[in-house]
This record gives C-alpha cells, structure tokens and sequence, in this order.
C-alpha cells in the first residue's frame, strides 16, 4: 500500500541504514516498500539491511541534483498508490506506528491528498548511534520542534493528488522550497491537507555538518526561492529534466502520466474536414515540449466521413496520446462535454477543428497562471482569415465580465481561443440543450457562477471563416441562442439591474492590448499554402534603390534600368503600375495578376525579393480590392477665394499618369506645384494630376494651357470642396 | 479560512470572499460564494455559521467570519461543523445567545419544493417560510438545463458543498436567528456521517433539522 521514498545524492551510508532501520522499526502493515531513490550519486549505494519488505536502491543517472524530480522518479518507479517521503537524516519513532498507519489511511480513503509530519531537530551532542537506539524503541529524544510552516522531513501523500497537480517541479534543482512549492499547490488545487497527530507520531531530524559550502547548494536555494515567489501556478507539466527515470518506468506507468493540457476538438463531417482538423492538430506540435494529448469528438458524422478521419487522424503521429470518440448525434456541446469528462489533462485548451493555434498559444495560456493560480481560465486575441480569399482580420478581444458580456459592444472573446482548468470545466459543463450558441452560453454562465477568465494579452488563434463555418451556417440559430442565453442571466439577476449591468459594461469595455503585434509577413508564414487569393506588391521604390545612383549628367540612365526590371517582373508575374490607396502622391506599385494559393505567392515572392535584393508585400486580394476601393475625398480640398487647384482629366492606367507626369520636367516650377492623385469611382480606379492652389485669373489659365499642352490632356478648375468651378475675373474689369 | 463580506448595491449582490488565514486552509474552486435576488443580513450569527457550513471542507484551523461576533453557542455550534477544533474569531464568549423560533424554514433547490407540500397542512405557532434556491443553470450531471427554475436565491455555493448543506446554509440565512426548525429534502444517499454531524451541530444553537421526504 505504502511505498517510502528516500531520495539521495552522495550520502552518509550510516544515516541512511539508521534511517531504513527506523521505518522497518514502526512494524508497520501499511508499509510494503522502501525505496531508495540514488539520484547520480558518484558511487552505488550498498545497504546491510535484513527486512521482511523489499528495500530497494534505484540508481539514476543525473548531473545536476533535484530533490524534486529525486521523489517524483520514486513514484514513477515504486509501487504506490500511498507514497510517503523521507530524509535520509530522519528518525522516526517506533512508538508512531498508530500515527503512522492513520495518516496512510487518510490518504488511501481520500480523506487527505497531503499529510505532513512536524520535525524535531535533534542538537550536535546526539549522536546517530544513540539517537536511532533510542527511536527505535521508542523513546523520547529531546530536540527543537520546527514550526509548521511548509513541510517536514515526512509527508505522505496519494499518487491521485501527486499526478492532479503535476508532481513536484523538477525545475527546483539541489533541495529547498520544492517541497514548500508541492504543500501550496496541492492546497491550492482545493486538496485536503492537514498535519499530522504529533502526539501519535514523531520524526527526528539527526544534525550533521552543513552541507551549504560542500555541494553549492546555496546558490540552488536562491534560485528555488525566486521560482517559488514567481510561479504562482497550481498545475506544472511533470517533467523530468535531469535524470533518465523515465528510461527506468514501466510503459504502463508512463502510459498512465497526466499531460498538461487537453486539445479538445469537436468535430463533424463537412467539406474539407479531415484537412482542416489535420491542420489544427499540427499547428500545436512543438509547443510545451508536446505535453498534451489530443481528444477528438466526431459528432453526427456519417459512417463514411468517420472512416475517413480515423484514417486522417491515424497519419497524425506526433502527439503522445490521441483519442477518436464518436457520438452518432450532431451536438457540438456534448461533444465538448464527452471531452471534459475524459480529458486526463489538467488544463483543457478549447480547440476548433478548423482553426489554426499560434505557436506562442499554450505557452502564453499557462503563463497566465503563473501570475494568478486561482484563475479558472484565459483567453485572447484572434485574427481571422477567410481560406477563400485570405482576406485577414485582427480582434484583440477584451476583458471578461458578466457586464461585458451581457451589455458590452461585441468581440470580447472567442471560444476557440479559451483555455480552462479541467475541474472547472466538469463543475460548468456546456448547455446540451443548445445546438449552437452553448460557448457564449458558457461564458456567461462561467461569469455568473464567479469564475475568473482573464485575457492573455497576446493573440492567440487564427481563426478560419470557409464556406461550412458554423458561424455562417447557423447563424440565425446562434443569434436566437444568445438571447436566450442573455435572457435567463437576466432573470437570475433580476431584471431592475440591467441599468447597472450596462454601466458597469460601458467602463470596462475597451480592447485589450495584445502585445504580440504579428506582421502581414509573419501571419502569412503560419497559414496553409493552398490559401487564397493574392497579390504581390512591389515598391517602385525598391527598384530605384536596386538600381546604382544615376550619374549626375544621365538621369535618364536611372529610368531604364527601373523600367527593365519591370520588365524582369513582368515576365515572372504580370502586372501593371498601381497606387495601393487612394490619395495625393501615394507610393508606385507595380502590382501583379492574382495568384492563386499562397505557397504559389510566395514562391514569386522569393523569385522577385531575390531580384530586387530589397523586401516586397503580398495582400489577399479581398484586402488589396478593399485598399483601393476608398474614394479620394474631393471634398477635403481647401481652396480660398480667388484661386483654384487644376484637375486633369481621368487617366484609367497609372503608367499613363506617371508618363503626363514625367511630361512636366521641361517645367520645373510647374512640376514642383503637381502631385498625382488616386481615386475610385465605384467600378475603376482612377488617376489625376492635381495642382496646388493657383492664385489668378491669368495664372490659373496659363498654368491650365501649359498643362494641357506638356500633358496631352484636358484640365478643370476645381473650388472649394472639390466643385468644378472656374474663377473669373473681378466685377469690375468685366 | 477567513470570510470577508461585500455588498454590491447596484447589483443587489452579496459576495463572501475567502482568505486563506493558515496553512491548513485549502482553497476552494470559487474565490468568493455569491447571493443574489435577495438581500443578506450578513450581520447574524446564523450567517457565520451558513458559511462554516460552506467552507467546511476546506477550512483550517481558523475561521474568520467577517465582523460577525460569534457568541459561545454559535461558536460550539461552528466547530462541530468544521469537525475538529477550530479557532474561530472574532468571538464573544459572554454572548449567549440561540434561535428565537419565530419561525420555521423549508429550503430546497428550486424546483424540488414539492418535498414541503405536507409540511403546509400541519399545524405550527409560528409561520413556516419556504425558500428555494438556483445555482447554474445546467445540471453538472445532465448537462442540460431542461426543467431549470430559478430560486429566490441565486448562489454559486454550489461548488462548495452538496445540495443538501447548501440548502441548509440557506435555510440559515434567510432564518436569520429566528428559525427553531429547519426542513430540508432527505439527501438522495440517505443521511450519512456528514448530514448527521450538521442536525447536531445546529442542536447547540437549539435549532432542529429536520429531513423531508422518503
């Protein structure tokens, strides 16, 4: 029942006989191993010891020293499910064995996850010798109590609430504050803890010579106890740093471990499925060491569709751990719910099986754990692309609160960006009495039942809209849900509170600040290759910079080599000249044909960049379309009385106005006062010469005849607020 | 475990947050119990001893009720139900004080009051207040929220404790110190250690738990 763990590094074999001799003293029944846990000692240790119970040295191989991972390699490799540990400089009294089998029961009937035992620290005049006679039968030795504070030299504790929490963190290297850490976050996981009776058990703490100075251990305190002060998490990753215990444990046992979180994907057959979970499942590998397992919950799909993704998912080799459960309903909340209840990690991550996890997800997710450990959840900011014209949106999300989500303006959170504790997740299950909606259901519900879910202050999740996305194809059905969902929060709170609700919504109901801010460039390196639609912008400029300084004497040298690498360009990807935006004086582009598939774009992309030696931009065509089609302001043009700004006729190509323009050279002061203009008139875009505003009957129409003359095209006189309206001349002189 | 009271007026809100004030405490899911709909005197003694009940598996070795002074009976009372004996402050021992049985309270979850349909025929001195309570919305073991009704109270105590406790800290404060009998639904497992340590428990403060129904 009982596996005694000791763990050791370089120790004293006498105290560690007399500790063993102490414990097999007790008799007790409840005790059936000992194991030693030789964490890379220099040299095997070899115990005398005659015992009616296995007594067991394990020899690992470790550099670094880490009483942590020293005990969780002992319930890896020791039989359990009651494990208790010890220092090799413990005593305990023989006369302790009623204390000692009651603490075992507790922690077997699960009335206790953690029992700690008080020291007595015995002084530098007891020797081991006397000390151990007097133990094991029994007596009193005469010592200082330590306080109760953190742990003692023996606690006892199940396997259940070891593996809950994770274990002890291995990243506590040499001893100290491991074991203050382990007490704190198995009373934080809402774990009974208590001390035991000392009046039915006590332990002795034999003095010996300071180890600080010999093994370095100090500097490993300080490090520990900033850990500890920093890292306010519950559950950790059980991992195992520095030794090879897991080489040493049985599969079964390794098979049995908890991940650190559960990727839990509902899904159902629809077009593209099998490629998009794929996809899913794939953009979280690598991250947090792949301490997670996969849960997928197919729902409603036909026997086909099925047969499908289990031969999808099968090609899918990376996660440790992948489960394919079925419901013949179509219901995406109990899917989730299936999940909840069988997920064996201790954080659930919310996961669509069409969206796309940013690879800083769960590391960012956790980390906001650290900060508060007594968070049920978090969530963050998403960006959305549409797979079909790759047109890309930011939403950082916002705070989350009954208010902001009963009243607030919209966008404050997205369900496949949440991450919530397991526990919290089977205390408020989701509603399967809604088809769809049941995630903002579930927010809300969380927030009035108390729970804390904060924002990450990162993106987290591309989110992918398609033709079969459920936003789009229930859409009415998640309208109606939410209203009812909103209603009944209503009608828990009463309905006299809403006034309230609505102003408590309006203070917090500002973006969040994600602090990941992703380039165009580094969103495009995270989505599939077949996606969308796209164009390559490259900058004029750029090519000017490529070229070598034109010489002084030959400006027209600088020209030729700009239009032959237009010409480069061209044959890679045709094009034409284009401003992205409309505007006065906007950058040149010469802007390709769409390309269809982005790995397509960007391999034109690299073709061009390697041309130009100089970086270039690649748009969605939605995006790029949505760019240009603003409507240049006409109305903003200021104009005072008595002058006018001259307009020329539309060009339709922006290689014919670059061309006017260039016209202008043989009138320097004209060309100084010109600037081109991009517009949009609802089908076209459009380009205009535009001059500054000229002051003068005579000099406006100078400057027009001019114009029309170098530039073979038509000019108007445009007013103030853009009216074509043509100065004249005073009263007096008509 | 350290009860700390706050009231929220625009949202008729009473909230009781827990501090852990030792290192027995273990926490508890939620950081704070809530009632809503109606209003709490969160000053009465049956109050502190409504919270004992609900932090009683996770409470240490001292139990802070916010400023309610506990009188010595309330106090015996507090301590059987935290099962061990517990240092409780802030405390009055010279305050002997015990339910004045104006009244008689039946609580249960709200849509599982028809339990109380016969207590309504009997004939008692004092008149009998029945009081419902709702927690979520959906069943944590359905998974469903069909059939859901909301109660007079609404609280999210219930992960805290079980129905049956939950409704007799309901019971308690929505008595106050008046209710000399409290009537709550037979807990479906029949009444085990636990429920049978909480009708002795509220015998110290003479009031008498009674379980309805088969």
């Amino acid at each position: 029942m009982l596996t005694l763990i000791i763990p050791v590094r370089d120790w004293p074999t006498d105290r560690l006989s007399a500790c063993v001799e102490s414990f097999l003293a007790l008799k007790s029944k409840r005790l059936t191993e000992i194991l030693i846990v030789d964490f890379g000692s220099s040299q095997p240790i070899r115990l005398k010891i005659k015992a009616g119970i296995p007594v067991r040295s394990v020899r690992l191989k470790a550099v670094t020293w880490s009483l942590a991972e020293a005990i969780n390699a002992g319930v890896l490799l020791g039989a359990g499910p009651v494990f208790a540990k010890t220092d090799a400089d413990i005593l305990v009294s023989a006369a302790g064995r009623a204390g000692f089998d009651e603490a075992v029961d507790q922690i077997a009937n699960g009335d206790l996850g953690l029992a700690v035992t008080q020291t007595v620290d015995l002084d530098h005049l007891t020797s081991l010798k006397d000390a151990l006679a007097k133990a094991t039968k029994g007596r009193d030795l005469q010592g200082r109590l330590r306080p109760k504070w953190g742990q003692g030299g023996l606690v006892f504790f199940s396997r259940d609430a070891w593996d809950r929490i994770g274990g002890f963190d291995s990243r506590f290297t040499g001893w100290g504050n491991e074991d203050n850490d382990f007490q704190e976050r198995i009373r934080h996981a809402g774990i009974r803890f208590a001390w035991t009776d000392r009046s039915k058990l006590s332990i002795f703490h034999v003095w010996h010579p300071p180890s600080y100075a010999k093994t370095g251990i100090a500097s490993h305190r300080q490090k520990n106890q900033e850990l500890a002060k920093s890292d306010r998490s519950v559950f950790r990753s059980l991992a195992f740093r520095h030794s090879n215990a897991l080489a040493l444990a049985k599969p079964a046992v390794i098979a049995s471990l908890k991940p650190i979180v559960t990727l839990a994907i509902a899904t159902t057959g629809r077009p593209g499925r099998d490629r998009m979970l794929k996809e899913a499942i794939n953009s979280f590998k690598g991250q947090i060491n792949n301490d997670v397992e996969v849960f997928v919950c197919d729902n409603g799909s036909t026997d086909r569709d099925f047969a499908a993704l289990k031969k999808s998912l099968g090609n899918v080799k990376w996660p440790a751990r992948l489960t394919l459960e079925r419901l013949k309903e179509g219901s995406i909340p109990k899917s989730r719910n299936v999940i909840s209840h069988a997920a064996r990690g201790r954080y659930i991550c919310v996961v669509d099986d069409d969206d796309i996890a940013l690879p800083n997800r769960l590391a960012d997710q956790l980390r906001v754990f650290e900060k508060d450990g007594r968070l049920h959840g978090c969530h963050g900011g998403w960006i959305d692309f549409d797979e079909s014209t790759g047109l890309i949106e930011r939403n950082q999300g916002k705070e989350r609160s009954l208010a902001t989500l009963m009243r607030g303006t919209g966008k404050i959170t997205a369900h496949p960006t949440c991450l919530y504790r397991a526990d919290v997740m089977r205390a408020v299950p989701y509603d399967e009495a809604f088809a769809l909606g049941s995630d903002l259901d579930l927010a809300m519900r969380m927030a009035a039942m108390g729970l804390d879910v904060a924002h990450t202050r990162s993106y987290l999740v591309l989110r992918r809209f398609h033709s079969a996305n459920v936003t789009l194809t229930g859409l009415s059905s998640q309208v109606s849900n939410g209203l009812a969902a909103r209603g009944r929060i209503a009608a828990m709170m009463g309905w006299n509170r809403q006034g309230a609700i609505a102003e408590m919504a309006k203070a917090v109901d500002a973006e969040v600040y994600c602090t990941n801010i992703l380039s165009m460039d580094s969103i495009l390196q995270l989505l599939p290759g077949y996606l969308g639609e796209w164009q390559l912008l490259v900058p004029v400029s750029a090519m000017e910079m490529a070229q070598p300084a034109p010489e002084a004497s030959g400006k027209g040298r600088a020209a030729k080599p700009v239009r032959s690498l237009i010409e480069q360009i061209h044959s890679i990807q045709p094009g034409a000249l284009c401003m992205r935006r409309s505007g006065a004086n906007r950058a040149v582009y010469f802007r390709t044909l769409p390309v269809k598939g982005l790995a397509r774009a960007n391999a034109l992309r690299q073709r061009i960049e390697a041309l130009l030696d100089a970086p270039i931009d690649v748009l969605s065509l939605r995006q790029a379309e949505l760019d240009r089609q603003q409507p240049y302001d006409w109305k903003a043009v200021a104009v005072e009385q008595g002058k006018r700004v001259l307009r020329s006729k539309p060009f339709l190509d922006c290689a014919d106005v670059l061309v006017a323009r260039s016209r202008l050279v043989a009138d320097p002061a004209l060309a100084e006062l010109t600037a081109i203009v991009a517009d949009w008139d609802g089908e076209r875009e459009l380009y205009f010469l535009l001059t500054a505003a000229i002051k003068g009957y005579d000099e406006i129409r100078r400057c027009k005849l001019k114009l029309e003359r170098l530039c073979n095209t038509g000019f108007e006189q445009l007013g103030n607020g853009g009216m074509l309206t043509d100065v004249t001349m005073g009263g007096r002189s008509h | 475990m350290k009860c700390v009271i706050s009231f929220n007026a625009a949202l008729g809100e009473t909230a009781v947050s827990f501090e852990s004030n030792c290192h027995t405490d273990t926490l508890p899911l939620i950081k704070s119990a809530l009632f809503r709909r109606q209003p709490v005197n969160a000053a009465s003694q049956s109050f502190a001893l409504a919270m004992a009940i609900l932090v009683a598996d996770y409470c240490g070795d001292y139990f802070e009720a916010g400023n309610i002074a506990i009188g010595a009976d309330y106090a015996d009372a507090i301590r059987q139900v935290l099962g061990k004996q517990a240092n409780l402050t802030p405390t009055n021992p010279l305050h002997r004080s015990l339910a004045t049985h104006d009244l008689e309270v039946a609580c249960a979850q709200a849509g599982e009051a028809n339990s109380f349909q016969a207590l309504a025929t009997e004939g008692r001195s004092v008149p009998l207040s029945t009081v419902t309570w709702s927690g979520d919305f959906v069943h944590s073991e359905r998974r469903n929220s069909d059939n859901n009704q909301i109660g007079t109270y609404f609280t999210n105590a219930t992960l805290l404790t079980d129905q049956t406790s939950l409704s007799v800290a309901i019971a308690l404060i929505h008595g106050e110190d008046h209710a000399g009998r409290i009537y709550v639904p037979r807990p479906e497992e029949g009444i085990g250690k636990r429920h049978g340590q909480l009708a002795e428990a509220l015998q110290a403060v003479a009031i008498s738990l009674h379980y309805v129904g088969s």
